[in-house]
């Protein structure tokens, strides 16, 4: 590849990437930043034969393949990742109806919004962030602070009151709200303990985190579905889908502000960022909540990368966040002009993850049509817990363990996965605040 | 696929996950039973995270040199000592570094808006240049700066052993001396480099001759006047504080914090011509 020309190589990887990243995002419950970290670990192993500027396409095209093609397992096989809890449900609804395919088109047009909305965004990125993250960085404890009393606060009793006593009235009524702070708490706290002293070995510190988010997302998840009897119903593959410009357009709104929101602050979700969006805008609609969905994934999971790259005198090292910036941060750093770069590679495989959308939702229902589903869940079951013992051992499956228990409260309770996030929400606000060792202190973990 | 627990029995009607129907209110029998399964969950959840606490309180940290550091400890909590061979404080910011080097490798310990806190805990013993010392915490590696520890706290710094300067000699310095600080007692010699932006200034005392190298600046810092004339005639006797560095390979010389008046002094000055 020595005497390859830097357009050659940079095509050719943005194509393995998002080869790459469908493969992968196939597989129910497996999330592209457990799969990215596998993918440097063997990155660094080759890094001596492989040209340095397609690390950057690889993995970006890797994250927009996943951003488009997650919406199959969570439309067809009803896995979703925290990040779409919200879009599910819409989309949960037609797939029971049949409707399924229309559902997986709907959220990737969605998401091809986003590829555009982060062309149409730039000179925000460049003009505006800059500046908001000066005036928001000090602050940024505040911000966490308000976003996490909103996620508790905003959360609404799902039980109807039935019961023959009193108390199982309240208890009916009321169990999924304690359940959500009970959620939160509970992963706060771990999130304390692992942030501030964990257990996993450090050989795999770079993965130290991966056994609490497969625990408290991911198996929940497999085991949800696994205890599922529903069937599906026949899918009907359409031919068109019935789209009114303006739909697409307050879809790019609401999806823009959701998407904006978790790329930009810390340990924030799309899932979050959706719910204070869909307040915010308070438009409704099933075609509305999936094509948003799709504009906030991109928005969020490759936005956030993106701004990486947004190098300003004012922002000298960047704005990006998130796990695929945390990752890469030994082996990667971006230079000043790389960002229209970056985008060419992001539209490139965007269009060519559409594509390979329709094609693999076609193939996703000749499989459902073929084969029980639970089959797939138990090897992403076996997947999972054989991945995570081996790279971090029994301490690993041991912190799985709790944060199974942690994720599996929402699933049982009805109350929001969102809380989940507290497991990072909590010790970052804490940290920024400069409360962090003294609540450690306290706990005897310095 | 059968309904078993999903369709209630009284009115049958959809129910789901609902282990009473909310639309006739009789309950439903779960093949699985989800009353069990929340249970195990909640119980699962407080026991397994006190467990989890727990274990992370008696957990070791690992000890690591330096030059073990890899790509995958990124994030790894893990003690590493040496000694300080760079120290920085910035108290405009609030903030201090230092650079650790244990003998494998360099390591810069960096905190930030912390300097009161740390100046605070240690007082008087606020770690040196030259001090053994051990620090706890999580290893940030980037591709930019290289590894590196954040300190937040002054329970993750312990000072191992206090360095004491000693009197050296000058023939006795070689490159496993890099970066320590000595005190030498040696004469200015002839040849005296100058230009705009230093002095390279040839120190010899009776077993062998190092340049001694300052910067315009550092030797402007010099607040002795006497001292600065010193050092730029030939066959003044001088005592200053050292430390060894290298430049393109060569040994030599640096004054330590050459604005401090203990740290260079006359011992004897001769007079120019």
């Amino acid at each position: 590849m020595d005497g390859w020309s830097p357009f050659v190589l940079v095509t050719l990887f943005t194509v393995l990437g998002t080869l790459t990243g469908t493969v992968v995002s196939l597989f129910p419950s497996l999330h592209v930043y457990n799969v990215a970290g596998i993918a440097l670990l063997l990155w660094t192993y080759i890094q001596n034969h492989l040209p340095e500027v397609a690390l950057a396409p690889y993995f970006i095209s890797l994250v927009v393949a996943f951003s488009f093609i997650n919406t199959i397992p969570m439309t067809f096989y009803g896995a979703p990742d925290e990040s779409a809890t919200a879009v599910i449900l819409p989309g949960t609804n037609y797939l029971m109806q049949g409707r399924g395919y229309e559902a997986a088109v709907l959220s990737g047009v969605g998401s091809l919004i986003g590829v555009v909305m982060l062309v149409v965004l730039t000179p925000f990125f460049f003009q505006v962030m800059p500046a908001v993250h000066q005036l928001l960085s000090p602050n940024m404890a505040w911000v966490l602070l308000l976003v996490m009393a909103y996620m508790l606060m905003s959360e609404w009793p799902k039980g109807c009151g039935f019961g023959r006593t009193p108390w199982e009235k309240f208890q009916n009524s009321w169990q999924n709200l304690f359940a959500g702070i009970a959620t939160f708490a509970l992963a706060g706290f771990m999130g304390i303990i692992i942030t501030t002293r964990s257990i996993i070995t450090h050989e795999m510190g770079f993965q130290n985190i991966a056994p609490v988010f497969i625990g408290l997302f991911a198996i929940p998840s497999i085991i949800q579905n696994l205890l599922s009897r529903e069937e599906i119903p026949e899918q009907h593959i359409c031919e068109e889908v019935a789209l009114e410009p303006r739909e697409m357009g307050k879809a790019a709104y609401q999806g823009s502000i959701a998407g904006l929101i978790a790329a930009y602050l810390p340990a924030v979700t799309a899932g979050i960022g959706g719910i204070i969006a869909g307040h915010a805008t308070a438009l409704r609609g099933d075609v509305l909540f999936i094509m948003s969905g799709g504009v906030a994934k991109v928005l969020y999971y490759v936005g956030a990368f993106l701004m990486l790259f947004i190098i300003t005198p004012t922002s000298p090292n960047g704005l990006g966040k998130g796990g695929l910036n945390v990752m890469l941060k030994p082996i990667f750093s971006p230079q000043p002009g790389e960002f229209g770069l970056m985008l060419a590679v992001i539209f490139f495989s965007g269009c060519l993850s559409f594509l390979l959308l329709l094609f693999c939702a076609r193939r996703a229902l000749f499989f459902l049509r073929n084969f029980d589903y639970h089959s797939m869940y138990w090897l992403a079951l076996v997947v999972m817990v054989g991945g995570v013992s081996a790279f971090t051992g029994p301490e690993g499956l041991f912190v799985m363990a709790v944060a199974t228990c942690i994720g599996s409260i929402p699933v049982f309770f009805h109350s929001r996965r969102s809380n989940c996030m507290a497991v990072l929400l909590v010790p970052i606000c804490l940290n920024m605040a400069g409360l962090g060792d003294t609540v450690a202190n306290w706990l005897g973990l310095m | 696929m059968s309904k078993d627990g999903i369709i209630c029995k009284s009115c049958g009607r959809f129910v789901g996950a609902y282990e009473r129907c909310p639309h006739c209110q009789a309950k439903i029998m779960k093949t699985v039973s989800l009353r069990l399964v929340k249970r195990i969950v909640m119980v699962g959840a407080v026991l397994g995270l006190g467990a989890l606490y727990v274990a992370a309180k008696v957990k070791e940290v690992p000890k690591m040199d330096v030059g073990e550091i890899q790509m995958n400890h990124n994030m790894a909590l893990v003690d590493v000592s040496g000694k300080i061979v760079a120290l920085r404080r910035q108290p405009d910011r609030n903030a201090f570094d230092f650079t650790l080097s244990d003998g494998t490798g360099q390591l810069k310990v960096l905190a930030f808006n912390r300097l009161n806190h740390f100046e605070r805990a240690f007082g008087d013993d606020f770690p040196k240049l030259g001090d053994e010392v051990m620090v706890r915490g999580n290893l940030a590696i980037s591709e930019k700066f290289g590894a590196s520890i954040f300190l937040s706290n002054p329970k993750r710094l312990k000072i191992l052993q206090r360095y004491l300067v000693t009197e050296e000699k000058i023939g006795q310095i070689g490159r496993q001396d890099l970066n320590m600080v000595y005190r030498f007692t040696a004469q200015v010699q002839d040849d005296i480099f100058q230009n705009d932006m230093l002095r390279s200034i040839p120190m010899r005392d009776d077993t062998g001759t190092l340049p001694l190298v300052l910067f315009k600046t550092e030797f402007e810092a010099i607040p002795t006047k006497s001292v600065r004339d010193a050092l730029v005639t030939t066959g003044s006797s001088l005592r200053f504080l050292g430390r060894v560095s290298e430049y393109k390979g060569k040994l030599q010389l640096k004054v330590v914090n050459p604005g401090k008046a203990e740290n260079i002094e006359v011992l004897d000055r001769r007079e120019e011509g």
